[in-house]
């Protein structure tokens, strides 16, 4: 996985190479789908957009594939003016979440599309589009499937041959629109690696919206996390889950208890919780993830244990605060021997993050 | 327990012989009136009622209406589902009431309306003719009419099936690099050919059996301005009750053939037509 | 009621499917050259009469008398086949029977076939001296239905019958047969079902379904011009009033009766329209 966070850009020649998203808004009669999302990302990344739904992911991608204009704000990428050109001049491949293959055509029809429908002059002949068809089938590993309808392939095999579509144009900017959303566990992994490996191959920039934290941070080299039309912060995996910038970040990845209260000299209490945070002083809501919980020598938060789930290499607590919070603490094997359901815990936060309200 | 199991049964058996008898002497019964009656004096008669120039005439006239009429409703139709379906505008809902109107206005008064504008003493009769131009009781007029009454039946037919179908395939055809048209004829008519086909069919078979709209507005002149079923009414006025019926087996199977094919078209493509099916 | 107050075509949502405005416009366009301008023509022209020669010319004896009898036997018309509609329906979707194939395709006979041929049919079929029916029916009852106001519902029963059972028939089919078995196990007998479960959820499209026959039978003209007979004062409908009205030049009366039918319709279409608003609200 890559963990090193990517320098923002900063010079002209940078910039030449960069995909920047600058304060896009797009208003839907009263909602605001996205209300000023900025981002910068090198070409050739590999970037999850994450968030609730809602959050205007399909949006951004939408504008980004020419399928929806932005009321306001610019989209730079290949030294263009992305949002100038036309869809079609764009060349931007596009992976429906429910894949919108053409369901009268056969699937090497469906691949051969965007070759077919070039201008007469840039079109390659017959033999050529059937000879890339099967080229692309195979990478996709549909060999032999080119003859079939949408509507005689499993879900799995739809969604590669919309991705066979996608990249038949030699797109410039992949968009893939929760693209595994309808498959199962299994195949969602198998397909998850292939496109992991498909991108270190092509190098084509890739952006793929996704619910689900665990595929992005699995899969790209940049997850920026959406919320309410907003991009909240842009950044290797890595670094979002050892740095969050914002509360909702802090909450969002991994899972967090929020805990409010307030910060006074120096230290944060709320919730029953205490520890320390370089602060000014004010209200404040300070966020510890499931790993970051220990088992309190003195004082500490008491919890009663709800459930315990004891599988694989670490014991997960489901437990209540005396406040009323529920929250998920995780403790290694050693730390957790004999801990029964509906025990009284006192559990202190290793690490906690604090932020203003 | 068995006795009334058997009384269900006896229920249903009742109810079905009352709706197949109510549906032989109201439909069946007219139907096969019409092919007794039309062969009653023998094939010679029929073959000569169907061929004698009057008929034909009124045959030629019938295939020329129905191929301008049915031509500029099938453009119409595309037009308004693809605006309709595929776009969100305020009013769409007094629109798709708009197109529906033909449907409720009496054919007579299909016809009374383009006699009011372009009739003698209509809106735009003395200028026509000054101009020399004759709507009325000419072809020019029946074409009209017709496209009126058949306005709605393509744009009907279309815009659920084109509804249910949304616009995603479409967007990835653009995506893919292709032009608005290229999008319309490779992905979306493809989607549409079988709704399409059964709008045509029935937009096909009331403009060629149009009567009360095209009485209005024709003149009934004998070989010029008669259409089919026009000729039927004359006939059977006249007593020739086994030409009128000829020509009328002629319209009924035109009836059949349209009834068969949308059968046809349901039996292999019912799940396309399902969603247009309900109106 | 023209183009110009129609709404604006205003799209909300942007999309990059081409050809909005040209469509929408030749939509427009079309719709107003070939319906809205002569519907204005008609609803404009009886007013050069002014308001009480309007009202004089509708209520003309045989005018009035072509009015009520279009309307009563459109009324009892739609009426029978509400009720033979909703059976037909009813055995279309729920029994399984040989030829029921067959039963469902004829119901379509009348949306297909001329009218001017089902209005020859039928004078042919019910006249007393050689029809199938008629002569039986004058020989053992003394009926006679060609020629009368019993003849007409005869021919608007034909012309309406498809639809109440084609308004009827997808909702049947879409129906929860889950809660009929629920009405069954709480103890219910199958008329109480039926009275109870199934009828209320058929009841807003039975009802489109009659208004929509109603509002064809109505402004019929083709089937029934042939068996009414077409005595004044007796068996005169609207529709041929308006045909004899043109036939002397009384372009105002005609439309005067004209536009009475298309306020009908008007408010048919209101009430169709408020049916499947209820409908969906529920
Ligand atoms: N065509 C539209 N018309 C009106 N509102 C819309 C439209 N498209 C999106 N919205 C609204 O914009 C907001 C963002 O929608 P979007 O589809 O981008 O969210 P998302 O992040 O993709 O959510 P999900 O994860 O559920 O797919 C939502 O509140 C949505 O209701
Ligand atoms: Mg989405």
């Amino acid at each position: 996985m890559a963990a090193n966070l990517p320098q923002p850009a900063n010079t002209d020649a940078d910039r030449l190479m960069t995909l920047t998203i600058d304060g896009i808004t797009r208003r839907f009669g009263a909602t605001a789908a996205l209300n000023g999302a900025s981002l910068s990302v090198p070409e050739g990344s590999f970037l999850a957009l994450l968030g609730p739904s809602g959050s205007g992911k399909t949006t951004l991608l939408r504008i980004l594939g020419g399928l929806d204009a932005a009321d306001s704000g610019a989209v730079t990428f290949l030294g263009e003016d992305w949002l100038s050109l036309s869809p079609q001049q764009r060349r931007a491949g596009f992976v429906f979440q429910n894949y919108a293959l053409f369901r009268h055509m056969t699937v090497a029809k469906n691949v051969g599309f965007g070759l077919s429908v070039r201008p007469w002059r840039t079109r390659p002949s017959r033999a050529e589009i059937s000879r890339r068809v099967e080229e692309l089938l195979s990478l996709v590993q549909l060999e032999g499937l080119g003859g079939r309808y949408p509507s005689q392939l499993s879900g799995g095999q739809r969604q590669r041959v919309a991705l066979a579509r996608a990249l038949a144009i030699e797109p410039r900017l992949l968009l893939l629109d929760e693209p595994f959303g309808a498959l199962d566990a299994k195949v969602r992994k198998d397909l998850r690696r292939w496109l992991r490996d498909l991108h270190e191959r092509t190098g084509v920039t890739t952006i793929f919206v996704t619910h689900d934290q665990e595929e992005a941070l699995d899969l790209a080299d940049i997850v920026a996390v959406m919320n309410k039309g907003r991009i909240e912060q842009a950044a290797s995996p890595r670094a979002l889950f050892d740095h969050p910038e914002t509360s909702f970040v802090a909450e969002f990845i991994g899972g967090a208890a929020r805990f409010d209260g307030e910060v006074r000299a120096g230290r944060f209490a709320g919730g029953g919780l205490s520890a320390p945070a370089e602060m000014v002083d004010g209200p404040a809501a300070a966020f510890v993830r499931p790993h970051d919980w220990e088992i309190a020598e003195v004082g500490g938060l008491s919890v009663r244990v709800l459930n315990v789930l004891d599988a694989g290499p670490v014991v997960r607590l489901d437990c209540r605060s005396e406040q009323g919070l529920l929250l998920e603490v995780v403790l290694a094997h050693g730390a957790a021997e004999a801990i029964q359901r509906g025990q009284t815990l006192h559990v202190a936060a290793r690490t906690a993050r604090v932020f203003p309200r | 327990m068995t006795a009334s199991l058997i009384a269900r049964a006896a229920f249903r058996t009742a109810l079905v012989l009352i709706g197949v008898a109510f549906v032989t002497l109201v439909v069946l019964l007219p139907l096969a009136t019409v092919f007794e009656e039309a062969f009653r004096k023998g094939w010679s008669y029929f073959a000569e009622a169907v061929s004698e120039p009057d008929a034909v005439a009124s045959i030629r006239l019938t295939l020329i209406v129905a191929a301008i009429a049915v031509p500029l409703n099938v453009i119409f139709g595309v037009a308004a589902a693809w605006a309709i379906a595929k776009f969100e505008f305020r009013g769409k809902g007094v629109l798709i009431a708009l197109i529906d109107l033909p449907f409720s206005v009496s054919p007579v008064v299909s016809g009374l309306i383009y006699v009011l504008l372009y009739g003698a003493h209509g809106w735009f009769g003395p200028e026509l003719q000054a101009m020399g131009v004759k709507v009325i009781f000419s072809v020019v007029g029946i074409v009209l009419a017709t496209v009126f009454v058949t306005f709605p039946f393509v744009a009907r037919e279309l815009i659920p099936l084109m509804q249910e179908q949304g616009t995603q395939e479409e967007e990835a055809a653009i995506t893919l690099g292709a032009s608005g048209w290229r999008t319309f004829f490779s992905v979306t008519l493809p989607n549409i050919k079988w709704g399409l086909l059964y709008g045509v069919l029935l937009c096909n078979a009331r403009a060629m059996g149009e009567f009360g709209a095209v009485s209005v507005v024709s003149g009934h002149i004998r070989g010029q301005t008669n259409t089919m079923p026009l000729h039927v009414e004359i006939l059977y006025n006249d007593y020739d009750i086994a030409g009128a019926f000829a020509v009328a087996s002629l319209l009924a199977g035109l009836a059949l053939v349209t009834l068969i094919a949308k059968l046809g078209l349901e039996w292999r493509y019912g799940g396309e037509l399902a969603a247009a099916r309900k109106h | 009621m023209t183009a110009l107050t129609l709404p604006r075509a205003a799209p909300r949502r942007h999309t990059v499917l081409p050809g909005f405005g040209l469509t929408m416009g030749f939509t427009l366009f079309y719709l107003s050259m070939v319906v809205l301008l002569p519907l204005v023509a008609l609803i404009v022209r009886p007013w050069e009469l002014g308001w009480d020669g309007f009202i004089k010319a509708v209520s003309e004896p045989a005018v009035y008398a072509s009015l009520r009898l279009s309307f009563l036997t459109a009324l009892i018309a739609a009426a029978v086949n509400a009720v033979f509609g909703l059976l037909l329906a009813w055995i279309l979707v729920r029994y399984r029977f040989p030829g029921r194939r067959l039963l469902d395709a004829a119901i379509d006979l009348p949306f297909a076939l001329p009218t001017a041929v089902a209005g020859i049919a039928f004078a042919t079929l019910y006249s007393p001296r050689s029809g199938w029916l008629g002569q039986p029916l004058k020989e053992t009852f003394d009926l006679i239905v060609a020629f009368t106001p019993s003849g007409i519902v005869i021919a608007l029963v034909f012309i309406g019958l498809p639809f109440v059972v084609r308004s009827v028939q997808p909702v049947l089919e879409d129906l929860d047969r889950d809660q009929e078995d629920a009405a069954a196990t709480l103890g219910a007998r199958s008329w109480q079902t039926f009275l109870r479960v199934i009828m209320p959820a058929l009841l807003p499209a039975w009802f489109t379904g009659f208004a929509l026959a109603f509002a064809r039978a109505v402004g019929e003209y083709g089937s029934v011009i042939f068996i009414a007979g077409n005595r004044p004062l007796y068996s005169e409908i609207a529709p041929l009033k308006i045909i004899q009205k043109l036939e002397s030049y009384d372009y105002a009366g005609a439309s005067a009766i004209g536009v009475t039918m298309l306020g009908a319709s008007f408010l048919i279409l209101l009430a169709i329209n408020l049916a499947q608003r209820w409908v969906a609200r529920r």
